[in-house]
Order: structure tokens, then sequence, then C-alpha cells
């Protein structure tokens, strides 16, 4: 490395430097096995996000069904007659400060009027029976898929668990029209009852860098520390500025894995896999649940969990415990860790 | 590091004991011509991250064929535990050169029972006899304590108590983190891994496996095995799952190669509309973006 800082550890392991960006836990909060919780939308790279150009576009105002308040029709064509690509999710539209959530595939109308209906985050129903257009503002967000670790906020519990990120449906009592993504971390487990788990969402250290504000951080002080930055010519977006991009702060505490596995696409059969030896120790561990969002094609209840019996044994099971979801189909070798973001955690 | 060799004490019958134990920079010694009697050395002045190295040698006078040193720790639990580790000669294992020691992995690889730690095969009389290990110095322990035993009888065996003078280096290089409350979150004296995100939106793109253009190689520090690859190098996919479903669904298997090299390889099936197998096409290809992660590697 020409520039910049390089810490080693002492077996002269890169533990981070001015290049390399470092997974740093960034959100905290707790969830149940019976409910979901609220991700931020700043867990997902948005407080960077760039606004695109602007077009505007006449309403479609009769012929059309809709299925709920959040629908209105939109004509592909701009007002200039252009016609422009789908809007995708996080597109604003200027009523409400609402934003397209998903577009119907299917196109509607013909000639220069036809039109796709648009799921909005707000009740359209003020405007889409109203002659007029709209201006369609389309976002651009980084792509970023952050890491989700979970624990058992009990010391004594033993059972398997798995989880992941999901989506409010805009009909969800849980939808916040306030919130772009409207993402929900879940846990399920093997256990009778309810259990509660700890979350924590751990971003690559250039998103972590890219939060507003001190809400991302999880130790240490704004006042003192170290910060560790790349040179000026990274962009969090293809429209961006360039900016210095973080590669490491004091400010966060970076995931540590302690014994990690990865692990084929199983066959349909219960298979217990050893990831290791924990060295004994206080320090409650957190497992990487990355892996485990996936079901095995045609069988949703078969996935990956982590096998905990206490804070120093901790394996992987593969097993039809589980509730199906509406995940991806497990398709490829997945990774496991179990980490820790040092003490006092 | 000079190999001792002296005798302690020719007034037995059977042989005598004698251990060492060094950090390569202070040694202190010990010895027992009682069968029974363990043996405490002197206080071992060493710093935190230090590799000491306990050796044991074992004289036998009686010109027997058989006699076997065998050792065993005692206490190791609480090294293992706080990121040292333990090597025990024993079955499968070598005995460290002189003034090395061998790192094993975890506290599963030490084997604490006597009858595990293998043979010494045969030696003959007057011969000294060697056995040792070594562990990293914390400075959570100021003690250590190993057993040694002569596998002819229980009851030449040893128990050997190590005193430790642990100077931190913590603050004296290197790099440490802590949280307000002063608990630590990283410390760069300890072997401690981080998710090190190696490339960025690594984008590949692959042909179906009938056509040109089906893999694709990768340069990755440090790879030396698949059994490696699977443990500290981790490819996350960015551009699909379940953030994205209109992505590409398919994953490019990624396989260990050569030394520092991974494949991709175009996954998948191509099916007709009633699921049936066809032909792959080129509009078959699959384009899957990556956040390449490297634990404990040297970038």
């Amino acid at each position: 490395m020409a520039y910049g800082i390089q810490v080693f550890n002492s077996v002269g392991g890169t533990i981070f430097d001015s290049e390399h960006y470092v997974e740093l836990g960034a959100y905290t909060t707790t969830v149940s096995d019976t409910g979901t919780v609220a991700i931020p939308d700043w867990c997902f790279g948005m407080d960077q996000a760039v606004d695109l150009n602007t077009y505007t576009h006449d309403r479609v105002t009769s012929g059309v069904t809709y299925n709920n308040v959040y629908e209105i029709a939109i004509k592909l064509y701009d007002t200039g007659g252009v016609q422009r690509p789908t809007y995708e999710q996080h597109t604003k539209i200027n009523y409400l400060d609402a934003y397209v959530i998903s577009a119907s595939f299917t196109q509607y109308g013909s000639g220069s009027d036809i039109y796709r209906i648009y799921t909005m985050s707000k009740d359209m129903t003020g405007i889409r029976t109203t002659t007029g257009s709209n201006n369609l503002t389309a976002v651009e967000v980084t792509k970023i898929r952050p890491s989700l670790y979970a624990r058992p906020l009990s010391g004594t519990y033993s059972g398997k668990f798995w989880g992941s990120i999901g989506t409010y449906a805009v009909t969800d009592a849980s939808f916040d029209p306030t919130d772009k993504l409207n993402s929900y971390a879940f846990i399920q487990d093997d256990q009778v009852g309810t259990t509660t788990f700890e979350i924590m969402v751990a971003l690559p250290s250039y998103v972590f860098g890219g939060v507003s504000g001190t809400k991302a951080y999880h130790a240490g002080s704004t006042d003192y520390g170290l910060q560790v930055q790349s040179t000026a010519d990274q962009k969090h977006t293809p429209s961006g500025s360039l900016v210095q991009f973080t590669t490491y702060d004091t400010r966060g505490r970076p995931a540590k894995p302690q014994i990690t596995t990865s692990h084929d696409v199983p066959a349909k059969a219960v298979l217990n896999v050893s990831m290791g030896s924990l060295a004994t120790s206080t320090t409650k561990r957190w497992c990487r649940l990355n892996g485990t969002e996936y079901f095995l094609a045609g069988t949703p209840s078969w996935r990956w969990a982590y096998n905990w019996t206490s804070n120093n044994s901790i394996a992987l099971i593969f097993t039809d415990y589980f509730g199906g979801g509406i995940f991806d189909t497990l398709e490829s070798k997945q990774f496991f860790a179990v980490s820790e973001f040092g003490t006092g955690l | 590091m000079s190999f001792e060799t002296t005798r302690i004490s020719t007034n037995t019958t059977t042989g005598f004991f004698m251990v060492k134990a060094s950090n390569g920079v202070n040694t202190v010694t010990g010895s027992s011509t009682s069968n029974i009697a363990n043996i405490t050395l002197s206080t071992l002045n060493c710093s935190e991250g230090d590799e000491v190295v306990v050796t044991c040698y074992y004289v036998d006078e009686t010109g027997s064929t058989s006699t076997d040193l065998w050792v065993s720790a005692i206490n190791v639990q609480t090294i293992v535990t706080h990121g040292g580790y333990l090597n025990i000669v024993g079955s499968g294992q070598t005995l460290p050169t002189e003034g090395t020691t061998s790192t094993i992995a975890a506290s599963s690889n030490i084997d604490t029972s006597n009858s595990a730690c293998g043979s010494w095969g045969f030696f003959t009389a007057n011969e000294i006899v060697q056995r040792g290990f070594g562990f990293n110095v914390t400075t959570s322990h100021t003690q250590a304590q190993f057993r040694f035993r002569d596998a002819n009888s229980t009851a030449y065996e040893k128990k050997i108590t190590l005193p430790l003078s642990v100077a931190s280096t913590g603050t004296g290089y290197g790099f440490a983190q802590f949280d307000n409350n002063g608990s630590e979150i990283i410390n760069s004296t300890a072997p401690e891994k981080t998710f090190a995100i190696y490339d960025h939106s690594l984008t590949v793109a692959l042909n179906p496996n009938n056509l040109s253009g089906n893999t694709y190689d990768y340069t990755v520090p440090g790879l030396t095995s698949q059994s490696d690859l699977d443990a500290n190098y981790v490819f996350v996919r960015t551009d699909g799952g379940i953030f994205n479903v209109f992505s590409e669904q398919t994953t490019h298997t990624i396989s260990y190669l050569s030394p520092n090299t991974v494949r991709f390889q175009w996954a998948g099936q191509c099916t007709n509309l009633f699921g049936n197998p066809r032909t792959c096409t080129i509009f078959d290809a699959h384009t899957n973006v990556f956040d390449v992660y490297i634990l404990g590697k040297t970038l």
C-alpha cells in the first residue's frame, strides 16, 4: 500500500487499512420469534441516495381498475412525448412526499396513452381521478446488502433459529409511509413460547461512513478516536459526487468472526454441521444469518439454522423445523459465521 | 537457545525429570529426583503475546528400553479460552523444534488424556528424552500448570507449576480500541480477524457451460485450499437475492482452483416454458455482482 494506514493482527493478518472496507456493527434492536422489527432505511445506504432527473407524466383518470388506495395509473410517455423506463422503487412523486413501492409488469392502454399502475407509499385517491400531471424523480441508491446477526437475549437459551430481512407490504399494519424501504428483520426458532432475540445489522464501512449523524455509532465519540478514509475518488452511487470512503471508524464495532464455515446445498435430510470449537467466554456471540434465509427448492420448510446450545457451543443444522417464507431458494454454497463485536455489548 | 543436557543429579535408581520454560529471552529450569514430587519453577518474566516453550527432559538410568515420557496439561483451558494456544506433543503430532512451537487452532486439539499422548518409542539408558509444548502468554494469566509423567508408573507423575510475570504490551505497540466504558473492542496484539472487503462490486458475467466463457479465474491473496476458501473468503452477492426479485437468481459456483486463485463457473439449468431441458444459448448467460470479504489474511 502506497499511502495511509495498515493495522495487522499478531499473526500478520489485516485487521483494517485505508483501502479495504471493514464490516462494522451499526444498528441493534430486539425482536421476538413471533414478530418483526423495523430496520431503518439508513442501514441500506439511503442516507446517500441521489435524486436523478425529474420528468412530468400525465395521469390516467378513467378506465382504470384499482385494487387499493395506494395505486395510481401513470403514462409511460412523459409530457414531452418521450417514453421513460419503468420507475423503480424509491422514485418520488410530487404528492404527499410519496414514493414508488412497485410497478405493474403489465402495461395497459394503447398508443401514447399506454400506462402502468404504480403502487405508492401513500393514499393516491386524492389525485388519481383528477385530470393533471405529476413530477416523478427517480432515486439512485447504493447497492448494499447488510449483514444480519442475531443472538438469544436469554443466557440460558438452547434451540435452533434462523432469520432474515423482509419488506412490509403497503397493506401491512406495520407499514410506515414515511419509511422508503419498510424493511424488517425477523427470527424463527424451534422453541415453544416466545423467545426474544437481539439483532445486529452490520454494514460495510463505506456505508457506515455515509450514514448521517451519529445514529450508527456504538462506541467512542465524535470527539476522539480514529477514522480511516480512502482517497477521494469514490462514489456511493453512479450519479453521486466523488467522496472519500470510510474504511474504518473507531465509533463502530468491527465484526470479528470466531468460527466460520461454508456448506454446499445439502440433500433433503437433517444434517448437523460443526463449525469448530468456540473458546469459553462470557463475551456474547452473534450468529450471521445471511446464509439461513434461503429454503430448499420445492420444500420451503427445509433450510439452514444455527443450533445454539450455549454461548460457547454453536453449530449448524439443516432441518425442516421451520415454516416457509417468501424468500429465495437455496441454490449455492452459503457462508456462516459466529462473531463477536468486542466486549461490553 | 541451547539444548540443555546437563544432568541434575545421579542420585536416583530410575531417572530424573528436568523441566525448562523459556520465552526466548528468559529461561527458568527446575528438576526433581523424586518420583512423585511436583516442581515449581521460578517466575518467568515475559510479555503479553510471547510464545513460551516448555520442555521436559527425562533421564533414564536403568537401561530400560520401554520407558515412555508422557505429557498432559491441567488448567490449560484457562489459557486457551483467552486466546492462547497450547501444543502438546502427542499422538499424531511432532515435537516442536527447540525454541519453537506449533500452533493448534482450538481447544479440541488439546488432548488432556494421558493415554492419547502417544508413545515415544524406545530409548536406551542414559539417553535424555524430551517432550514439550508451547503456549501464548496473555495478561489474564500469571500461572500455568502442566503434568508430565512416566508412562510406566503414575507414581512418576509430576505437576509443573510455572509462575508468569506478564508485562502488558497492549499499550506498548499496535492498535487497541475501546468503547465508552473501557471495554475492549479490538486489539491488534491478538490474532483477531475482521470481515475486510477485498473487492467491492466485482461483476462476473459467464456464459453457460456449453459455450466458451463459462469460467472466470479470480486472484485473491493468501488462499491455500478449498477449506481455506470456505472458512475465510466470503462472496456476498449484491445484485440479487431477496432485495431484487427481478435479477438473476442463480449464483455462479465458486471453488478453489489453485493457490491464490478461485474459479467462478456458470451454474444453472436451461429449460423451456414447460420446464423441460433444452440446449443453453448465449441468452442464458448470468451476471452476478459480489462484494468479496477476506478474513484474517494479509491484504
